[in-house]
């Protein structure tokens, strides 16, 4: 569920799986992802405040199929984080924030990214307590 | 009581501290929870009521009441608190478990 912010390999293991994750992603999507306007304007408007995909298609003049195709793409290279709001009716919503704070690239043999993410201190908890 | 120390306030402030910090710890966990769905964290978060809060209320809130009607002898307010520290414990550790088996 969670990704260390280490760069490279970081293994974790669920029950008897070990899981290798590739932690910097590939270079291409990150670029096609940022030339996209509306990606972009979701990490802004979602910078400081989460916010629910209705709202962002309000905010960014957008339609709601084509937000809602962008925060799962920003959510595949885990740039948005998630979270549940309850309403007045009991009703849940999700509400997205940017996890992207920087995003390195270097020019070796390859291109390659590195990304530094945010993270909520009740994410963090969540992870240390359940890396115990 | 030396240089007009009020222990008994002492005692009250430090308990109400000790309060604060494990509401805080407790609604981080609560917060890790609804943000991971996390189970585990449900149970730190109510882990933490019972070791960090319950206690000072059962000494500061509840004593008060079962002296002054002498309901029973002040040991049974420590043994209530201990009772919930160890449940509460207990709870930390089932937590850590749960995720083991996962």
């Amino acid at each position: 569920m969670f990704l260390s912010e280490k760069h490279g390999l970081t293994l974790y293991h669920r029950s008897q799986v070990t899981t290798i994750v590739v932690q910097d992603p590939d270079p291409a999507d990150v670029f096609a992802l940022l030339d996209d306007e509306y990606a972009r304007g979701i990490l802004r408007a979602t910078k400081s405040t989460p916010m629910s995909a209705p709202k962002l298609a309000t905010e960014l003049d957008a339609s709601r199929p084509t937000i809602y195709r962008r925060i799962e793409q920003l959510q595949e290279l885990d740039l948005l984080t998630e979270s549940t709001e309850l309403e007045a009716h009991g009703h849940h919503r999700s509400a997205y924030q940017a996890r992207l704070e920087t995003i390195t690239v270097s020019l070796g043999e390859e291109f390659s990214v590195t990304v530094t993410r945010r993270e909520h201190p009740a994410d963090a908890l969540t992870k240390m307590w359940e890396d115990l | 009581m030396p240089g007009g120390l009020d222990l008994g306030a002492v005692n009250t402030w430090l308990g109400l501290l000790v309060v604060v910090l494990g509401i805080v710890l407790s609604g981080l966990a609560y917060q890790g929870y609804r943000r991971n769905d996390s189970h585990a964290m449900l149970l730190l978060a109510v882990g933490m009521l019972f070791i960090a809060v319950a206690p000072t209320f059962f000494e500061e809130v509840v004593a008060f009441y079962i002296i002054r009607k002498d309901l029973a002898p002040f040991i049974w307010v420590n043994i209530l608190s201990r009772l919930s520290e160890t449940f509460g414990l207990g709870l930390l550790l089932y937590s850590i478990y749960i995720q083991r088996g996962r």
